[in-house]
């Protein structure tokens, strides 16, 4: 045996294993403490703020890809030119290429590393490196896969052990993956919801074929010896490793369950990933089998041995945790409530950190005294490293899951999203307080091994076998089938099962003609309609969005579930991410999701947001951006600089694609409103200080603490807030001269919907006894409300039907009344810029009643007929807009009512017309090639395929060219503006008016 | 600050119990020092791997498509 020993020790070149496993020590230290900087910033976000490079955005993927490729890949690394000579019988193949590959590898995460911190960052998560890392990345990893398949079928052992299995497929799948996640996303014209699957397999496969399998090799290889027992069973290696290598690469779309990805991939996705419990349970059946009968030598053991062997089992079964969490998480009720969420950063803690990180340090435990040739320094070092790391991971991985499951249960309740992340903060302290545990367990662990290596006791030789002398043991070579040999591995499982996968659940979908048609239906209209590619300003935009890292707490994806419809706005259909690449679904909301965020604030909130968000926000954990600002010295409000204006163009335009959405979103709608109980708050004792929390937690940034409109975001915005000590308010309905009180319902619709185009965001999503309490509590602002009452509700006859009269009356009363302020096409250009101030001497303009919802200028309170109806009756408070009670008939404002309707209705046509109406062309165009065999192999090979994938799978559009109306449009329009006004009250003569022909636009458009 | 029971670190018998009472065939790599049981997979996971691929195939059937009322 110590022959055999000194053999197998004479293998290894120990001078470049201990030369990696230090670099593994520094990176174990180093990239979890960054970690640690990282969650503390979610609840003191001014932390390391100020510097840009020191931003949450910034160093989170640092963070990420230091732990995978640094914490994780390093020592892995440096391990496997210690296991795989000794599997193989032989010296690594160009064993001397190990020390300029170690440079090369550190070259890549310190270069790397910096890279992220400046803002280079290619938006791809896990994939953010720029392009020279990524290739140095790839050859050091190819050349070590070269090094170590070389090896493996040049071995001199006849078996095939089962860590090689997982190392040499590790290697040929990382080698890949890094194409799919470096070349293919970022480079090949596949954006949108292609992209979208492309990344979950990418996202997936850095999880699942590197660091799963890479981290299993060592468990597999340094368990036995640690633990000094037989592995347990081949044959559930066998189980593990091949249903591993089959399952494992479909499951990736599980991260975008319920977006447009097709239906039955993302089915795919969640049955293969219940699957992996197979793998998994073989696995942890393999490991802790055996360690069976060697517990009390494990536990009770205090040579470095005994500690490879607690870290490697504690691994183990975080394994268990993490991965069955994992498949759980994939079935869809589940990640209805716990996707986004903390629980997600629960599991994936779970696997990478508990599982595979502890799995690499438990292997240097094993090793290291073995390549510096010392006795373990401190086994009470050690010991302590083990408890730190048992409870600092337990207190932080059940936390996060528990709180990933209170936060989607608040979510799912209806409650306000910064809300949820306020219940959130105390949690996020623990796992601060968790996490600094683990390090510290990892400092410890540095200093251990430092010391090992310069004071540990030298010794001859340690045992570094656990053979076993029985008489039925016999060489591994005998009886190995082709799945128990190198080819068969490298083959089948590391490119044949790799390439099905991506074939199905890549590729398929990206030939389906919702991925790549950039049409969608207009949530107003049902019309399908073209989407228009971002503007060079909004593409800057993005790329400034992607450098501050905005897209790692923010997603881009409003899911049919849990009321997202309700909270965000309409669900995301496939052709409005045609032209994202990177696409930036997102995996993870710290932040609200923006998908539709465009036009719910104005550019004024915007650039006093990113100043400060807690100016507007006081919850906000967002961090400040003040490099995004010029002029910042003086005392006026610091302006956007080329990236800030650029970055609000983005947000802005982001979930605009759809129409005009917001006049006919639910949560907004003005009717909500009418069926207000406001005497329920009237005597509650509590209202008055419930009011006052929510007037401090959502207004007081804006409105001030005295109510007088010079909050801390005031001075960015325009209009100003409103001054509520006047009393003075703009919507009423009730009557009196233009500056009587309004009622409480009137203030309520104005806090549930917001006033578009200005910085008063609508707060449908708070509790309505909250938006109750805080009308009590503005109150209190101003003395008129002490001595005045509101006026007498204006009576709103019932709506009359629109005909061609009534628009004829309306459009000669307009012009007679209106016009002269907001010109004769009512686009608020009747008197010039300027003309017009406010109470308080602010300038303000007429409405354009043609704009869309939430663009400056337009409507502040929409089209609803009801609405306009009791403006013109009752005037704007603090405008120049005077009441026009009595001066006409109920019957005429509503002829003025239909006229301002129908320039929106109009200008919405017209809108949609530019933006193109979708023709039958898009079903028929995929085998549009000139060249007669490929046409034709298309028609009877693809087709096929695209009709059997698409038939009645989720879909983005809904497009039949040939059911498409105009007038039905029209109609639809009108509807959404007035509660009243279906289709049985529009005359059809209206519904006619300027129709045109729907244009033939070519929108069939392959290969952009 | 060194320990004593560090000293354990240079014992490396093989495990008593199995060399003792070996159920099953054994492989060696003798290069590496590792001895692997030939051991047959547990019943218990049979089930469990059985009883999940029914449930697969029944998920992956069921939800090809997405039913019509939740999206």
């Amino acid at each position: 045996m110590p022959d055999q020993e000194a053999s197998a020790t004479d293998l290894i070149d120990k001078d470049l294993v201990r030369a990696w496993l230090w670099w593994s020590i520094v990176w174990l230290t180093v990239f979890p403490l960054i970690g640690l900087l990282v969650s503390i910033k979610f609840h003191y976000p001014d932390f390391l703020g100020e510097t840009s490079w020191l931003t949450f955005g910034r160093l989170r993927p640092v963070h990420v890809n230091g732990v995978i490729f640094g914490a994780f890949s390093t020592p892995v690394l440096g391990l496997l030119y210690y296991l795989v000579p000794r599997l193989c019988g032989r010296r690594m193949v160009k064993e001397h290429w190990g020390r300029p590959l170690l440079w090369g590898w550190n070259l890549f995460l310190i270069g790397g590393s910096i890279s992220l911190l400046l803002g280079y960052n290619a938006g791809i998560e896990a994939g953010e490196f720029e392009w020279p890392f990524n290739l140095l990345r790839w050859i050091v990893l190819a050349a070590v896969g070269y090094q170590v398949l070389a090896t493996i079928f040049t071995r001199k052992e006849a078996g095939f052990y089962v860590a090689l299995w997982y190392t040499l497929a590790a290697l040929v799948w990382t080698a890949m993956n890094l194409i799919l996640g470096n070349v293919i996303l970022p480079y090949v014209p596949m954006s949108g919801i292609s992209n979208t699957a492309l990344h979950g397999l990418y996202i997936h496969y850095v999880v699942g074929l590197w660091i799963t399998p890479a981290g299993l090799a060592l468990m597999y290889y340094f368990l036995p010896l640690a633990a000094k027992a037989p592995l347990y069973s081949h044959r559930l290696s066998l189980l593990g490793f091949w249903a591993l290598a089959f399952f494992y690469p479909f499951v990736g779309t599980h991260h975008y369950l319920f977006s447009p990805i097709p239906y039955h991939n993302q089915t795919i996705s969640i049955v293969t990933s219940m699957m992996l419990i197979i793998p998994v349970w073989a696995v942890i059946a393999n490991l802790f089998g055996t360690a069976r009968g060697r517990w009390g030598e494990i536990v009770g053991g205090s040579d470095a041995d005994s500690y490879a062997a607690k870290f490697l089992l504690l691994a183990t079964f975080f394994y268990l945790v993490g991965c069955f969490q994992g498949s759980t998480e994939a079935l869809r009720r589940v990640q209805e409530l716990t996707h986004f969420t903390d629980f997600v950063i629960s599991h994936s803690h779970f696997t990478v950190f508990a599982t595979f990180v502890l799995a690499a340090v438990g292997s240097m435990y094993y090793v290291w005294p073995r390549v510096t040739g010392r006795r373990l320094w401190s086994t009470r070092l050690a010991s302590w490293h083990v408890w730190l790391t048992i409870a600092g991971t337990t207190i932080m991985l059940a936390g996060l899951a528990a709180q990933g499951f209170i936060q989607g249960s608040m979510l799912e309740y209806g409650a306000n999203f910064v809300d949820s992340m306020v219940e959130m903060k105390p949690w996020w302290f623990t796992r601060t307080v968790a996490g600094a545990t683990m390090d510290a367990g990892f400092v410890l662990m540095a200093i251990n091994l430092v010391m090992t290596a310069r004071e540990g006791i030298p010794f001859e030789a340690l045992a570094e076998s656990a053979l076993l002398a029985v008489s039925e043991a016999r060489p591994a070579a005998v009886g190995a089938t082709w799945y128990g040999r190198p080819s068969g591995v490298f083959v089948i499982a590391g490119i044949a099962f790799f390439f099905l996968a991506v074939v199905v659940q890549g590729i398929l979908p990206s030939i389906l003609p919702q991925t790549y048609n950039p049409t969608v239906t207009a949530a107003n209209t049902g019309q399908t309609i073209q989407v228009a590619e971002l503007t060079l300003l909004e593409r800057k935009g993005k790329r400034v969005y992607i450098r501050e890292g905005c897209w790692y707490c923010h997603s881009q994806f409003v899911r049919p579930v849990t009321g997202e419809n309700m909270r965000w706005g309409p669900v995301s259909q496939a052709g409005e991410y045609v032209y994202d690449q990177p696409q930036m679904l997102g995996t993870r909301r710290i932040g609200p999701d923006l998908l539709r965020v465009g036009r719910k604030y104005g550019d004024d909130w915007q650039a006093a947001h990113h100043w400060n968000p807690r100016d507007v926000v006081p919850d906000s954990i967002m961090p400040r951006f003040p490099w995004l600002y010029k002029n910042t010295d003086g005392n006026s409000a610091p302006e956007l600089n080329e990236d800030g204006a650029a970055l609000v163009a983005y947000i802005q335009k982001l979930g605009t694609s759809i129409g005009d959405w917001r006049e006919t979103f639910s949560s907004t709608r003005l009717a909500a409103g009418a069926a207000l109980q406001t005497g329920v708050m009237e005597n509650s004792r509590d209202v008055l200080p419930r009011g006052k929390q929510v007037y401090m937690r959502r207004c007081v940034g804006c409105h001030g603490v005295k109510g007088d409109g010079n909050g801390a975001a005031a001075r960015f915005l325009n209009p100003k807030p409103r001054d509520f000590t006047s009393g003075t308010f703009k919507f009423r309905s009730t009557g009196g001269d233009a500056n009587s009180l309004p009622a409480d319902e009137d203030l309520f619709i104005t806090i549930t919907h917001g006033l578009w185009g200005t910085a008063m965001p609508p707060w449908y999503d708070i509790d309505a006894r909250d938006r109750l309490a805080v009308i009590r509590y503005i109150k209190i602002f101003s003395p008129r409300w002490n001595t005045e009452k509101p006026g007498t509700p204006i009576p709103v006859p019932d709506e009359p039907p629109v005909t061609m009269a009534s628009l004829a009356q309306g459009k000669q009363q307009f012009e007679t009344a209106c016009a002269a302020c907001h010109g004769m096409a009512g686009l608020g250009d009747g008197v010039p810029p300027g003309t017009f101030s406010d109470t308080w001497g602010n300038p303000l303009n007429p409405a354009n009643f043609t704009l869309p919802a939430g663009m400056p200028g337009g409507a502040k309170l929409g089209h609803d007929g009801r609405h306009i109806f009791k403006t013109i009756v009752a005037g704007i408070g603090g405008t120049p807009m005077p009441p026009f009670a009595g001066a006409f008939t109920p019957a005429q404002i509503w002829d003025i009512v239909h006229y301002v309707q129908s320039l929106r209705v109009n200008a919405q046509i017209a809108a949609l017309k530019q933006a193109g109406l979708n023709a039958a062309q898009q079903d028929a165009g995929f085998c549009s090639s000139s060249v007669p065999w490929l046409l034709a192999a298309c028609n009877k090979v693809m087709l096929p395929i695209i009709s059997f994938c698409s038939a009645d799978g989720q879909t983005g559009t809904t497009a039949n060219a040939a059911t498409i109306q105009l007038a039905d449009s029209r109609a639809r329009i009108w509807a959404s503006l007035s509660e009243a006004a279906d289709h049985r009250q529009i005359e059809p003569q209206v519904l006619q008016v300027d129709q045109p022909k729907i244009p033939a636009i070519a929108t069939f458009i392959i290969g952009r | 600050m060194i320990d004593t029971a560090a000293e354990n670190e240079a014992k490396a018998a093989p495990v008593d119990h199995v060399k003792t009472a070996p159920e099953r065939g054994y492989f060696i790599y003798e290069s590496a020092g590792i001895t692997e049981r030939d051991a047959r997979v547990p019943v218990w996971l049979w089930v469990v791997a059985v009883s999940l691929l029914i449930w697969g195939i029944y998920y992956l059937v069921t939800y090809w498509s997405a039913p019509a009322a939740s999206l």
